[in-house]
């Protein structure tokens, strides 16, 4: 890679690696290892196709694309290593939510299927319109909706109130 | 409030608290760029040799047969393109700035949340913002529901909130100052179509 690229590509991947950690984590239901590789093979892919990639308009969110398409095809191939997790990291920040709450979200988000957290991730994190998310995942825009009311309810089953809780506190 | 507005705050509780070590993951992003290239070199190589062998043996069988297998080998050896969707369906790039700002747009980076009903505002104000030059440190995230666009910005940061609003063309009466550094784009309820600011000017 020539070095004005090379220099290019990591101004991109260090302004965006916490962004996609944070998509990674919610896609792995927290675990942060297995987020972590999400993130280094992410932008492995991105780093091998830059040229192509830094010329497009919107390469933050082609990133985040690649992302989820990563995490779908890495469950496809190791499909029975759902491990829950028991390492979360303590970042320290200063917050008025409970840890636990925090943790009970992610529980439940592992509870789900991947494709369910892919879903949840592109409307309600990303902000990916129904479109576009139907695009991501090869699916019909009707399945999106279906995929993305059925797992919010999931989730409202497994928190209870704990989800209204953690939002007002 | 909705399920999907719970969830979403829900989710800000939890992930914002997640800080990776950008350092080490950028620099394994790259460790395993380099490995994928190396990778792709060798077989764009060990697809030119078997193409080579396969000439080779057409010529001894069936000579007819090179010209058939040339695009089979061709296609095998060429990496799989890259899917190159944007990721947004929204045209980039009508925001016109009209002032000269005094800080470059690369250096500035904004978060865009969608207050509105309509989902992908805040990703399609984002492609508008990056095809006009602005930080790839930007970032889109769904937000509360606003009645009103604003955009919010840090102490010393009017300047980079005006050259913003110029190029989204946001009323002056849209900004304020926070206390938090960063600049914060709302996306309310008076837009929610296009990128550029429908009220009167």
């Amino acid at each position: 890679m020539k070095r004005r690229d090379e220099e290019e590509f990591m101004t991109f991947a260090s302004a965006r690696s916490a962004p996609l950690f944070r998509s990674a984590c919610l896609l792995t239901g927290g675990d942060v290892h297995l987020a972590e590789d999400l993130v280094q093979d992410t932008l492995g892919r991105m780093y091998a196709g830059w040229h192509k990639i830094s010329t497009i308009d919107n390469p933050a969110a082609y990133t985040h694309t690649v992302l989820v398409r990563t995490f779908l095809s890495h469950r496809r191939r190791r499909s029975s290593s759902e491990q829950p997790t028991d390492a979360l990291p303590d970042t320290g920040a200063a917050s008025a939510y409970d840890p636990a709450l925090r943790v009970t979200l992610l529980e439940a988000l592992g509870r789900l299927s991947a494709r369910d957290r892919a879903v949840l991730l592109l409307r309600f994190w990303e902000d990916r319109s129904v479109e576009q998310t139907a695009a991501i995942l090869e699916i019909r825009p009707g399945a999106v909706r279906n995929q993305s009311m059925r797992a919010l309810a999931r989730i409202r089953d497994i928190l209870g109130r704990d989800l209204s809780e953690l939002v007002s506190s | 409030m909705p399920i999907e507005e719970d969830f979403t705050e829900a989710l800000r509780a939890t992930l914002l608290r997640y800080e990776p070590d950008t350092r080490s993951i950028v620099q394994a992003g790259v460790r395993n760029g380099r490995l994928r290239r190396r990778r792709r070199a060798a077989a764009l190589l060990a697809g030119g040799t078997a193409a080579l062998a396969l000439v080779g043996l057409g010529a001894a069988v069936v000579p007819g047969q090179l010209s058939g297998r040339h695009p089979v080998d061709h296609s095998l050896a060429t990496p799989p393109a890259l899917p190159l969707s944007s990721g947004s369906g929204a045209a980039p790039g009508t925001a016109a700035s009209t002032a000269a700002p005094t800080v470059a747009p690369a250096a500035i980076a904004v978060t865009v949340t969608n207050g509105t009903a309509i989902s992908g505002r805040a990703n399609q104000i984002l492609s508008a913002l990056l095809a006009a030059g602005f930080s790839h440190r930007s970032v889109a995230a769904s937000s509360f529901p606003a009645a009103v666009s604003t955009l919010t910005y840090g102490p010393g940061e009017a300047v980079e909130a005006h050259t913003v609003a110029v190029a989204l063309g946001l009323p002056a009466d849209h900004l304020k100052q926070g206390t938090a550094a960063g600049l914060k784009l709302v996306i309310g309820a008076d837009w929610t179509k296009g990128t550029t600011f429908p009220g009167p000017h």
